[in-house]
């Protein structure tokens, strides 16, 4: 048994062959699938060789870097040109002052505070009203006042508020009502606040 | 260049050196090899290549015993080879590393093979080499070696599976057998005794050497 045990222990050192292996079993692999191999191996460096000179081309960081402070400056130098010219706000008004620049009204006509439209203008680009409902006095009354000859206060919007603030002191609510509600119809730009 | 010609025409290697040449090799250059071919050098791969083709074949020929299979298996395992040449470090020997992928390599065709429905199981290969070998007009030699080959393959092929991967992986890799252990993931001793009791197979079923000399 033991000499077996030192057999075994050369075979495992390499020191000694049990048996011998047949000359014909000691197979090599066919040329064809050497060639694959090798073709394999070469390709796969290549291609690796083609993405190393693209990602490493000397002028592709020096243009990244450019173009990322071309942007940066550009978004800093459209902010600060936007905080030193606010854009005007676009109301009824600059709309309106615009277009009689262009039709050219006579100039007695528009009326002479600043910002503010004629009668007129006023009701050529106010929405067409509602239907009116079935009629409180007040709202009936102000009907007629317009569908007749408009009072002389109606012309000029800060007489008009003093109009309404006048009515509302003197009781008359719902006229008061009724007017500020035809001022605000046709005056939508306008901010009236809520006492009114 | 060892013996290997990078002609694309006709790529032939250098006639066969026995699987105890590799051993030789130094397993530092072989890291330094495929370190090299992990940077760039087609050259180191070729040597490389050509250092362990051999082995390689032979293992998985054994293994498989049918060469289409051992062709696929062999390509796979240069694949894996080439495809991990930039992760490759060199804490362990090439060998052990190149045997590891073919021993995975084989355990997976394996696995396919028995999940297929109807496949061929390894085991179906081996009647061919059980069957008397065809002995026409060849001269007495040719049909002795003949003989003796068709014995090996078939002791071969009635050896366990696990025995068959150690005895082929210590002839053919040179591996030691701490290596070997390493390789198919069993301890030393296991590996031991595998490679113990295929050793004691095949003796019975090949003639020995001292008889033959």
């Amino acid at each position: 048994m033991s000499g077996d045990e030192d057999e075994f222990d050369d075979f495992l050192a390499r020191r000694r062959k049990i048996f011998r292996l047949p000359e014909r079993d000691l197979v090599e692999p066919p040329a064809e699938v050497d060639r694959i191999v090798l073709r394999q191996a070469r390709e796969a460096i290549e291609s690796r060789n083609t993405d190393r000179e693209i990602r490493g081309m000397s002028w592709g960081a020096p243009l990244a870097l450019a173009a990322s402070l071309l942007v940066a400056f550009t978004i800093v130098l459209n902010i600060g040109m936007s905080k030193r010219e606010p854009v005007p706000e676009v109301t009824v008004e600059s709309v309106a002052q615009r277009r009689d620049a262009t039709l050219a009204p006579p100039a007695a006509e528009v009326a002479s505070v600043p910002g503010l439209v004629s009668q007129q203008e006023a009701d050529r680009y106010a929405p067409p009203a509602p239907p009116a409902p079935a009629a409180s006095p007040a709202r009936t009354a102000a009907s007629v006042a317009k569908a007749g000859s408009a009072p002389e206060w109606r012309r000029d919007p800060a007489t008009w508020l003093a109009e309404i603030q006048r009515l509302r002191a003197a009781g008359k609510s719902a006229e008061a009502d009724a007017e500020l509600a035809e001022y605000k119809r046709q005056h939508r730009a306008y901010a009236v606040s809520p006492d009114r | 260049m060892d013996g290997l010609t990078t002609s694309e025409t006709d790529t032939r290697f250098a006639p066969l050196k026995p699987a105890r040449r590799v051993g030789a090799v130094s397993d530092d250059e072989d890291a330094q090899l495929m370190l090299a071919y992990g940077r760039g050098e087609m050259r180191a791969f070729e040597t490389l290549y050509s250092r362990h083709r051999a082995a390689l074949y032979r293992y998985l020929v054994r293994q498989a015993r049918d060469t289409e299979i051992a062709n696929d298996l062999f390509q796979e395992v240069w694949s894996r080879v080439i495809v991990n040449r930039s992760r490759y470090e060199a804490r362990a020997k090439f060998r052990t590393f190149l045997f590891t992928l073919a021993h995975n390599c084989f355990i997976d065709h394996c696995r396919r093979v028995k999940s297929r429905p109807g496949g061929a199981s390894i085991e179906d290969a081996d009647a061919a080499d059980l069957l008397p070998a065809d002995d026409d007009s060849r001269p007495d030699a040719e049909i002795e070696r003949d003989e003796n080959s068709r014995r090996y393959r078939a002791a071969l092929a009635t050896l366990p599976q696990e025995q068959r991967d150690v005895y082929l992986l210590h002839e053919e890799s040179d591996l030691s057998l701490e290596e070997i252990a390493r390789v198919t993931g069993v301890g030393a001793e296991t590996a031991k005794s595998r490679l113990r009791y295929a050793v004691g197979k095949l003796k019975i079923a090949l003639t020995p050497v001292e008889e033959l000399t």
